[in-house]
């Protein structure tokens, strides 16, 4: 491979690559299923690397989220399920109660379609208007907002967190 | 005590625990970049003893194995790939259903086609009469005929022809990353497909040539609510900026839009085999005006879904097989066979036994 595209790509990852990952989890919930979805996101890039236009992060990220809400896996490490038991324990150190509503609310996203799990982690995640987010996703800002209603809707039907959490 | 969502998102996403990126990515684009297969190579037999160490057969049967390639095949086609030795896997692999499995089937004259293993897809070869492993990145057998969608790990989305075993690669218009699932047409001689570019393409499964589909305004929502309208010459995409919630349909011949209907598609769209009615997740409507026949039970964590005859309607979930009336009425469940693992469950394709 040419070094020249390495050191790019390198130094890209270096920057960015936490900020990816951060986003795959939010979308997954797990580690090991966000590291899949993002290293093939992050391959498939550097294979194309020389035609991209642009930005490559806005490549990695259409190819994420589309590759998310298709929600095909190449590689299955551990499935993806709804369980009533939480996937993660309150750390030391944590405020007992936001930890509690933070474990609450990725329970909640677990039970989201993945289109609308998506459009949450862009909007209050990536901090995405509806247009940028529309733009990441292909669609109109008209259905960020329809998809972000719904999915607010679901999980305060859904979750305890109620109205102990504002949205804005 | 209130806490702002954006607040709990980014607590979500601070519990991501840092990773090397770049190294795995690189070692993979490597890998991706030196599995480029020439035009009339010659058996490569590595690939058959790469693939044994890490295929996991069951107790009783043996190891599924490649057929060899066809010999040099015309120009624009290349012989269904073998690929070079793989490297041992980080991660138990998982077993492709056996080579002496017989299909799994289900109502309505309708298989298990095809899914993807922990490494490599597998498909039911209907030429073959057997389920075998493929060298790609992915495999979508079309549901009738001889067909199958491979992409590539370089990224080039091909049909591969089993009774010729060629592959006919996308090239032009069309080429690129396929994002999400493409669509096969009923008849299993055309591709819907949604490019990493973001545009929409059918792709003649025969000659290879792909029409761009273009949408009016922003009728894509999120790229997954294209879908074939039983007559085949025509696609179904959801026009999200009428407040009415319409969808519009496209002519394949020219890409252009061609009519309005009151219904939207999704993920979980299927259309009735007298191409009448539709089925989606808010109910049963009939096809022309919208009108809802019937409502559909709430059915979790559905996945795709099949209407196989004038009676039953199979919706994929979790641990089997749902089947419903065309009243929308449950009506029984199959469950998975052993060897079927439900980490697949998103990537299973049905295929008609005799298509």
């Amino acid at each position: 491979m040419d070094e020249t595209v390495e050191a790019q790509f390198t130094e890209f990852v270096r920057q960015r690559g936490h900020a990816l990952f951060r986003v795959a989890f939010s979308l997954c919930g797990q580690q090991q299923t966000a590291e899949d979805l993002l290293q093939n996101a992050l391959a498939k890039t550097v294979v194309r690397w020389r035609s991209l236009s642009g930005e490559p992060e806005s490549y990695v990220r259409r190819i994420l989220y589309h590759d998310f809400i298709s929600g095909w896996r190449y590689r299955m490490r551990r499935a993806e399920f709804i369980t009533s038991q939480l996937p993660d324990e309150p750390g030391p150190g944590d405020d007992a109660e936001r930890a509690v509503m933070r474990l609450t609310l990725m329970r909640a996203l677990k039970s989201l379609p993945r289109k609308q799990r998506a459009v949450l982690v862009l909007r209050f995640l990536e901090d995405m208007s509806e247009r940028d987010a529309a733009e990441v996703l292909g669609c109109s800002p008209g259905t960020i907002a329809s998809q972000t209603s719904r999915a607010l809707a679901k999980l305060r039907l859904s979750s305890e967190l109620g109205s102990e959490v504002i949205v804005r | 005590m209130t806490t702002r969502l954006r607040d709990l998102f980014q607590d979500i996403a601070a519990q991501a625990k840092p990773v090397e990126l770049a190294g795995p990515a690189l070692r993979k684009a490597r890998r991706i970049r030196t599995r480029r297969y020439t035009v009339g190579t010659a058996i490569v037999v590595v690939a058959v003893l790469g693939l044994s160490f890490w295929l996991v057969p069951r107790a009783d049967q043996g190891a599924p194995q490649l057929a060899p390639p066809a010999s040099p095949t015309p120009s624009g086609t290349t012989p269904a790939a073998q690929p070079s030795a793989l490297p041992p896997p980080s991660i138990p692999a998982r077993p492709v259903p056996s080579v002496q499995s017989p299909p799994v089937e289900l109502p309505g004259g309708w298989i298990i086609g095809g899914g993807q293993g922990a490494d490599q897809p597998w498909i039911y070869d209907r030429v073959q009469r057997r389920y075998r492993s493929v060298p790609y990145y992915r495999a979508i057998p079309a549901p009738v005929g001889d067909l199958v969608f491979v992409e590539h790990q370089d990224g080039r989305a091909g049909i591969w022809n089993l009774r010729k075993n060629e592959v006919r690669w996308v090239a032009g218009a069309g080429s690129g990353w396929t994002l999400g699932v493409p669509e096969w047409s009923g008849d299993g001689r055309r591709l819907l497909r949604i490019t990493d570019q973001g545009r929409i393409y059918v792709t003649d499964a025969e000659t290879g040539t792909s029409q761009e589909i273009r949408p009016v305004g922003n009728s894509c929502e999120l790229c997954n609510s294209a879908v074939w309208l039983p007559r085949e010459n025509q696609i179904a995409l959801y026009d999200s900026n009428n407040p009415n919630g319409q969808t519009d349909i496209y002519d394949v011949a020219s890409g252009n839009k061609m009519d309005t209907v009151p219904w939207k598609p999704g993920a979980r769209t299927a259309f009735s085999p007298d191409g009448t009615r539709v089925f989606t997740r808010a109910g049963i409507f009939v096809l022309a005006t919208g009108k809802v026949l019937v409502p559909v039970p709430e059915i979790n964590d559905d996945r795709t879904v099949y209407w196989t005859d004038d009676y039953a309607i199979l919706i994929i979930v979790q641990g089997g097989v749902e089947v419903i009336s065309h009243v929308g009425r449950k009506v029984d469940f199959f469950p998975w066979p052993a060897e079927f693992n439900d980490d697949e469950l998103p990537n299973f394709s049905l295929v008609k036994v005799n298509g």
